[in-house]
């Protein structure tokens, strides 16, 4: 093991660490633009200049490997001056349009210059003038004068997503970075490349002029785009989800997103669709928006024959986007309270999985949900046992938790109307304009709990936005149906007393406590709770 | 009496006050206690104004007749803000939010938009102040890049008759013009009538806040 003296510190590291990584690991901050470290190492920006005993120039710190007996300093006037020199370098042709550019607020050129710069320009000469708002595809905006040239997305492109569609063309202070001749950078990654600028060269077009980034807040949560479960950073404003970033999760994600689950956060707040209020079918078949009030009355008509001895008819399913909490509360809910005979964990219908991040499953949380059911021994009939059973009679009465259907076709939905349906909801869809008594429930970002990605890694989500309207958190929902059937004796209110009443059920979660699941989750051991989709681009795509 | 029986209690303890602390004693006679005598002579000031304001020559009123009278404010004094125009009638405004992060009464609502113009790029589709808000503190027109926000209007803003009128829009606020520029308006307007700014409606608008039954009756440059 080499042994390294930064700033007069003896560090011990692993053979092959560069400088800055061994700095940055034990709290010395080298600054820098181009060195990423799930990318290979261009050393072109030279913000990370050191200096080291006995060489003779300043060395970039991303490159020069640690070895025995190294003595470097970050801190000589030597490498102030060099960084103050870089910085100054690098702004020389930026427009400095602050103002409108996206990046400001969260821009490196920005902090780096009240770091370690600071000084007035002395560049009399006309600045070299580039396109401004180049479309570069359909998620990303490339404005040529601010770019530094770092290449960190021409890195990206090439070497995460595999799909070399950047190049640098020119040269000197003329060069760019750019698409080739018809071909749009329209990879399903694309969005990463504008998460990595360190500067406003590249921006979102569907975050662009959105909102100023320091109006921003940001809790750490799960994607709920599919069953892979990416680490992400929820941005949001005005009680609205604005953006997820990545957040690298070296076992999940390694700190990049596809396009589709980063704009998944639509589905959080769909203007159009979403169920902020109860609703019941009138007697000419209308839905009409109900007080809480009245839904609990009705709640307690139509759910009331279930309470204790019962024909058992009565069927529970519960989404594959539900919290694991929300998903046992309500299971507890059938334990304690209602008489439930068939369970069935719905979800949303699969889409393509990718090699990369993506996988079929589009529910964060199926793999939470069946650990719920096969902690307490209960039988999941799927979507098409239910529908069968619905079909026969079986079924009289469905209580749906969540309302997504991988498909609402026209069987499910005929088999849907010859029974009573209470469904908890997000939005209007065709199950839920289906149902009887619908009640507004909330999205994961409107709540706290678990998810269980499809590697059995259960991590955490957080609660970032006040629950639109009047929706309910699925662990509330249960108790708000206890409460309209006057149970004696529900203990569930919040998150983590469901949380701790799974834990009872099952020896999975023995060692897990719902506080101490820290920023990446932990893996729920000895099992493998679904077929784990084949994979390999996740892990070769961050070798670099 | 109360208060009495403060005021000895500290003066028997009076010691410990702090240096160049004096304590004075209120002297109060027998007449002074027993207010009657104030008070009548507080009453026969009110009769004395009352009917010298009916029947003196000169009268005591101190009353302006606003809105027929209007007091001349003082020449530093701001006024209501505007958008300053570009030479097209746009805002200049380049929704950069500095103003609505500067403001500390929350009162400016900002959504921005995308133009082709790739000299601006950044516009705002909506530049709303609420004025119920608005502390007039300026620190909006500090902070603006652009000089897009000013306040040199030296009026106060309408009443009005609801909150959503109080919204001023990006129409009502590029429609006003600064103390200057509407002295400059209203000369010309002395030696023929001006020629209105197509497409602003900028001049107009001056001329209207100047009579009395313009449509922008509320306004008023009171310089």
């Amino acid at each position: 093991m080499p042994k390294v003296t930064i700033d007069g510190r003896e560090l011990e590291v692993a053979p092959g660490t560069s400088i800055i990584s061994a700095a940055h690991a034990n709290g010395i901050d080298i600054p820098f633009y181009c060195w990423h470290p799930r990318l290979s190492i261009a050393a072109n920006c030279r913000m990370c200049l050191v200096e080291i005993e006995k060489a003779p120039k300043l060395q970039p710190a991303c490159e020069v490997q640690c070895r025995d007996g190294m003595v470097v300093h970050t801190k000589s006037k030597q490498v102030i001056e060099a960084r103050a020199a870089v910085q100054e370098f690098l702004l020389v042709n930026h427009p400095i349009d602050c103002p409108i550019c996206d990046q400001a607020g969260e821009c490196k050129l920005q902090d780096y210059y009240m770091k370690h710069d600071r000084s007035g320009t002395r560049f009399d000469e006309v600045k070299v003038p580039k396109k401004k708002s180049v479309v570069l595809g359909p998620q990303v905006v490339l404005d040529e004068e601010r770019c530094i040239n770092c290449t960190r997305c021409v890195r990206f492109m090439e070497e995460v997503a595999h799909n070399p569609q950047l190049g640098q063309f020119d040269r000197g202070d003329r060069a760019v970075i750019g698409t080739f001749p018809g071909q749009p950078l329209n990879d399903p990654y694309s969005m990463n490349t504008v998460e990595i600028c360190p500067v406003g060269a590249l921006t979102s077009r569907d975050f662009r002029f959105k909102v100023r980034s320091w109006f921003l807040k940001s809790v750490e949560s799960v994607c709920s785009g599919c069953a892979r479960g990416c680490s992400i950073n929820l941005d949001h404003y005005n009680n609205e989800a604005q953006r997820y970033r990545a957040r690298d999760n070296a076992a999940v994600n390694q700190g990049w997103l596809c396009d589709d689950g980063r704009l998944s956060y639509k589905r959080i707040h769909d203007p159009e669709t979403q169920i902020t209020t109860p609703h019941q079918r009138s007697d000419d078949g209308r839905m009409v928006p109900i007080t809480m009030e009245q839904a609990k009355l009705k709640l307690a008509e139509l759910l009331g024959p279930y309470v204790g001895e019962t024909d058992g008819s009565l069927g529970l399913t519960l989404s594959a986007q539900l919290t694991t909490e929300g998903v046992t509360a309500f299971v507890e809910l059938a334990e304690q309270v209602l008489q439930v005979d068939t369970y069935s964990i719905l979800g949303q219908a699969d889409w393509e999985a990718d090699k990369l991040l993506k996988v079929a499953d589009q529910n964060p949380n199926r793999a939470g949900a069946e650990l719920v059911l096969e902690a307490y021994s209960i039988f999941d009939e799927g979507p098409e046992l239910l529908k069968k059973s619905l079909e026969k009679g079986a079924v009289k009465t469905l209580l749906m938790v969540g309302s997504e259907h991988p498909s609402h076709d026209e069987a499910w939905l005929k088999a849907l109307s010859g029974v009573k349906v209470i469904a908890f909801a997000s939005n209007w869809d065709p199950t839920s304009r289906q149902a009887d008594l619908v009640l507004p429930l909330a999205s994961f970002a409107e709540q706290d709990g678990t998810f269980v990605n499809f590697q059995a890694r259960m991590q955490r989500v957080n609660k970032a936005l006040k629950p639109i309207g009047a929706r309910l958190p699925a662990v509330e929902a249960a108790s708000l149906v206890a409460s309209a059937l006057g149970a004696k004796g529900w203990k569930i209110g919040n998150w983590i007393t469901a949380f701790n009443e799974l834990k009872k059920h099952t020896e999975l979660l023995a060692d897990v406590s719902p506080m101490k699941l820290g920023p990446f989750g932990v893996v729920l051991e000895s099992k493998t709770l679904n077929e784990a989709p084949t994979q390999t681009g996740a892990g070769a795509g961050v070798g670099g | 009496m109360g208060g009495h029986g403060h005021g000895n209690e500290a003066k028997s303890a009076g010691s410990d006050l702090p240096e160049g602390v004096v304590r004075v004693s209120r002297n109060m006679d027998a007449s002074d206690r027993l207010f009657v005598p104030a008070i009548a002579a507080g009453l026969g000031q009110t009769v004395k104004h009352f009917f010298t304001n009916i029947f003196g020559k000169e009268k005591y009123t101190q009353t302006v007749q606003y809105p027929d009278v209007k007091i001349e404010y003082p020449h530093r004094f701001r006024g209501m803000h505007r958008l300053v125009p570009r030479e097209d009638g746009n805002p200049r405004c380049v929704a950069c939010f500095m103003c609505q992060t500067a403001c500390p009464a929350r009162c400016i609502h900002i959504v921005a938009g995308e133009t082709d113009d790739q000299r601006i790029e950044k516009f705002p589709v909506i530049f709303e102040i609420d004025e119920l808000r608005c502390v007039v503190c300026g620190l909006c027109v500090e902070a603006c890049p652009c000089d897009a926000i000013r306040m040199d209007t030296g009026f106060h803003p309408k009443p009005v008759y609801s909150r959503e009128d109080a919204d001023f829009g990006k129409a009502d606020l590029l429609g006003i013009l600064g103390r200057e520029e509407a002295k400059a308006a209203g000369q010309r307007a002395k030696d023929k009538p001006p020629a209105t700014a197509a497409g602003t409606g900028r001049v107009e608008r001056a001329h209207g806040d100047h009579g009395a039954g313009g449509s922008a009756g509320g306004y008023d440059h009171s310089h």
